[in-house]
C-alpha cells in the first residue's frame, strides 16, 4: 500500500516537474542562467 | 578575534564526491573529499566529516560560520532528474518563491549543524569555472565547461572576470559529450563511478578504426553541438540499458568486467578519445570566435581528460589554456566557496593561494605497530629515499597536508625510479593491483622538463599530457600484436612513465608549490642524473587515497611497497602477510575498482 502511494506520488510529482519544465534544444543554446547565489 | 567572514563550500547534491571547502577572511583555510574520511570511494552522502576537518583546521567551531554555499542548485537538479527536461521560467522562479524549509536533504542537514549561517546555492558549473579562475594566472578569460551533468545542462561557456561572470551558451540536456564518454566506459567493460581515465589510459594502444561506427551514435555540428540519438539518463538502469544498442553499430558485444581486452576494445577507446577530442575542439573554435578571448579556462568533469587538455592548449586555439587543478566534482565545494567570495569582494580583483592543494588533514603520529619497523637512517631524508629509489625499492610517502582532488602530488604517494625496466607491471600487478595497461605518471622538476619533453609549460597537476623529445625515442616496431608487446618495449629510458605514443601525463614540481616533492626529486637528480620520478595515488583500486599515517602504514602492509615514509621517519615493509590476508583485505574495495 506505501509503495503505491509512493509510486503515485513521484507521478505526480514527475508530471508536474514536467509541466513546469520545457524541451531541450539540440546543440548549444544562448543561457538564460543568471548567476544569483540566493535562487535555489 | 574572531574572523569576519567563514564562509563553508559544500558539494555532493548531484550524489557523488561530497567535499567541503573552508575560507576564513578570504583564506582558503582546508578543503577535503568525504571519501578520504569515510574510506568510501567517490562518497555522495553529506560531507559532515569533511566540515568537521576544516573547523578543526581552522580552530573554529560551526557558530563561527556566516556562509555556507552549496556547489550546485539542488531544486533545479531534482526537477530535471523528475522530468528530463530543462527548467522552464516558472521552475526557475520557484528557486526564490518557495519557504527555506522546502530544502533538499543536504541543506537540513547543513542548517542543523550550522545553525547561524546564511545559505546560498551555486550554479554547478559556475562552481567549477570559479575554481580554476581564482587560481588560475588570468585576469579576464573565456570559459568551457564539461562534464556529466550539472543541474539541467551538461557544457556552457561563457567569460568571466574580477567583476562579473557571463554565461553565454550551454547543452541543457544530460546525453552530450560527457554521457557519451561513460556510456562506452562503461561498454568497454569498466564499471565502476569514474572510470572513463582508464579508457583514456587504453587509447594511446589502439588505432580509431571505429569512429564512423561511433559517429552512428550522435548528431553534432560546426560548433559541437553534441547530443546522442537516444535519451539516455545518468542512471545505472538508463546506461545499462543503452549498451546493446551500442554493440548494434559496433558489431560486437559488451565487453564483461572479467573479459579479456582484445584489440577491438583497444580500438574502440582510441575512437572514442579522437571523437572527443575533435568535439572539444569546435566547442573551443566556437567560443573563441564568439568571445575573441585569448585565454580560456577548461573546467567540468571532462576537463580531468589531460590528453585532450595537453592537445587543446598545443591546438593554439587559444594563446593560452588553463586546466582546472582539481578535475571533476571533488574541488566543487571549493569553487561554491569562492562564488560567495567574490560577491564579498564586490568585484575587487583577487587570487587565491591554493598552498599547492595541499589542503587536508596532517597525517597525525605513526601507529605503534610501526615502530618494530623503523629504519634508522643518517643525514638527509630527502638523499636516504632518493638512493633507495635508485637501487630500485618503491617507496610510499605519507607526508603533510593531504592533496585535495583525485591526483597524489607528493604528500599521499608512492614514488618509484622510471628507469627500472618492468617498473609499470610491477607496479600496476603488485602494488597497485590494477590493469597492467595503465601508464604512470613522470613528477619532473619544472624547470628541467624542456630537457625531455615538448613542451616546458605548466603543468603543476598532473593536468595536461606532453610527448617525449624525439631525440629520446626508441621507435616501436611496426609488427608487434599484442597489448603485452608494445607495454614491453623498451620505448626510452624511462619506459614507466612514457606511454606507447610518447606521451606523458605530467607534473611539472617547482619548489613555490611542492617544496618538500621537489626535494625528493632533486635528491634523486643528483644520484642518476635524471629529474624524474614516477608518482601515483598511495591507495590500491578502489580504495580512496591513504589520509592518515594508520592508514598509509595498513595499506603499506598490505602490499609489496618496500620502504614508507610517515612524517619524518622510515619504516621497512614487514612483509608478513600472507597471500590470503592480502586478497581478503583488498576485496573490500574489488566493488569500487
Amino acid at each position: 500500500m506505501a509503495r503505491t502511494i509512493r509510486q503515485i506520488g513521484l507521478t505526480l510529482f514527475a508530471a508536474l516537474a514536467r509541466l513546469l519544465s520545457r524541451p531541450s534544444a539540440p546543440g548549444w543554446s544562448r543561457s538564460t542562467r543568471t548567476t544569483d547565489l540566493r535562487r535555489r | 578575534m574572531n574572523p569576519s567572514s567563514v564562509i563553508l563550500g559544500i558539494g555532493g547534491i548531484l550524489g557523488h564526491d561530497a567535499n567541503a571547502a573552508l575560507l576564513v577572511d578570504g583564506r582558503l583555510v582546508h578543503s577535503s573529499q568525504e571519501e578520504r574520511h569515510t574510506r568510501r570511494k567517490h562518497d555522495g552522502e553529506f560531507p559532515h566529516l569533511a566540515v568537521a576537518a576544516a573547523l578543526r583546521s581552522a580552530k573554529l567551531v560551526a557558530d563561527d560560520v556566516t556562509d555556507v554555499v552549496f556547489a550546485e542548485k539542488a531544486l533545479q537538479s531534482h526537477l530535471f532528474n523528475l522530468s528530463g527536461r530543462p527548467a522552464g521560467p516558472i521552475a526557475r522562479a520557484l528557486g526564490h518563491l518557495l519557504p527555506e524549509g522546502f530544502s533538499s536533504r543536504y541543506a537540513q542537514a547543513a542548517r542543523a549543524l550550522l545553525p547561524r549561517a546564511r545559505f546560498q546555492h551555486a550554479w554547478h558549473h559556475l562552481s567549477h569555472v570559479a575554481g580554476a579562475f581564482h587560481t588560475s594566472p588570468f585576469e579576464r578569460a573565456a570559459f568551457l565547461c564539461v562534464d556529466g551533468k550539472g543541474e539541467d545542462y551538461s557544457a556552457s561557456m561563457g567569460v568571466i572576470d574580477h567583476g562579473e561572470i557571463k554565461l553565454l551558451w550551454e547543452q541543457d540536456y544530460e546525453n552530450g559529450l560527457g554521457m557519451f564518454y561513460t556510456l562506452i566506459t562503461y561498454y568497454l567493460g569498466f564499471l565502476s563511478f569514474g572510470s572513463e581515465y582508464k579508457v583514456m589510459g587504453l587509447a594511446p594502444y589502439g588505432t580509431p578504426r571505429y569512429v564512423a561506427e561511433l559517429s552512428r551514435l550522435f548528431t553534432t555540428d560546426e560548433r559541437g553541438g553534441f547530443q546522442l540519438r537516444r535519451p539516455v539518463r545518468f542512471t545505472w538502469e538508463s546506461l545499462m540499458d543503452a549498451l546493446p544498442w551500442i554493440a548494434t553499430e559496433t558489431g560486437f558485444p559488451v565487453r564483461g568486467k572479467k573479459d579479456a581486452l582484445d584489440q577491438r576494445h583497444i580500438d574502440l577507446a582510441a575512437s572514442l578519445q579522437f571523437i572527443f577530442e575533435e568535439e572539444l575542439f569546435k566547442m573551443a573554435r566556437f567560443l573563441r570566435a564568439e568571445t575573441g578571448e585569448p585565454h580560456v579556462l577548461f573546467c567540468g568533469g571532462c576537463a580531468q581528460n589531460c590528453v585532450a587538455a595537453g592537445k587543446l592548449r598545443a591546438r593554439g586555439i587559444f594563446t593560452e589554456v588553463f586546466n582546472s587543478p582539481v578535475g571533476g566534482d571533488m574541488g566543487s565545494g571549493f569553487g561554491a566557496a569562492l562564488l560567495r567570495e567574490r560577491e564579498r569582494r564586490a568585484g575587487h580583483p583577487f587570487k587565491i593561494d591554493a598552498h599547492g592543494f595541499y589542503l587536508g588533514d596532517e597525517p597525525g603520529p605513526a601507529p605503534a605497530a610501526a615502530q618494530p619497523y623503523r629504519l634508522p637512517y643518517s643525514g638527509d631524508l630527502h638523499a636516504f629515499v632518493a638512493q633507495q629509489l635508485a637501487a630500485g625499492k618503491i617507496v610510499a610517502v605519507v607526508r603533510g597536508g593531504m592533496e585535495l582532488g583525485a591526483r597524489a602530488l607528493g604528500a599521499r604517494s608512492i614514488f618509484a625510479d622510471p628507469r627500472a625496466p618492468g617498473m609499470q607491471s610491477r607496479l600496476n600487478l603488485a602494488v597497485k593491483f590494477r590493469e597492467s595497461f595503465r601508464p604512470f605518471a613522470p613528477a619532473i622538476l619544472a624547470e628541467r622538463v624542456g630537457e625531455w619533453f615538448d613542451s616546458s609549460a605548466e603543468s603543476d597537476y598532473m593536468n595536461y599530457t606532453a610527448y617525449l623529445r624525439p631525440e629520446l625515442r626508441n621507435p616501436m616496431p611496426a609488427d608487434f600484436a599484442t597489448l603485452r608487446d608494445r607495454l614491453d618495449f623498451p620505448r626510452c629510458s624511462i619506459p614507466s612513465v612514457i606511454h606507447v605514443d610518447f606521451s606523458a601525463r605530467l607534473q611539472t614540481v617547482r619548489p613555490s608549490v611542492h617544496p618538500d616533492f621537489h626535494r625528493f626529486i632533486s635528491a634523486f637528480d643528483a644520484l642518476t642524473g635524471v629529474p624524474i620520478l614516477i608518482n601515483t595515488s598511495f591507495n590500491v583500486s578502489g580504495q580512496p587515497i591513504v589520509r592518515t599515517a594508520a592508514e598509509g602504514w595498513d595499506c603499506f602492509v598490505n602490499t609489496n611497497i618496500d620502504l614508507l615514509v610517515l612524517n619524518d621517519e622510515i619504516y621497512r615493509n614487514p612483509f608478513d602477510k600472507t597471500q590470503e590476508e592480502k586478497l581478503a583485505w583488498l576485496a573490500q574495495f574489488a566493488k569500487s575498482a
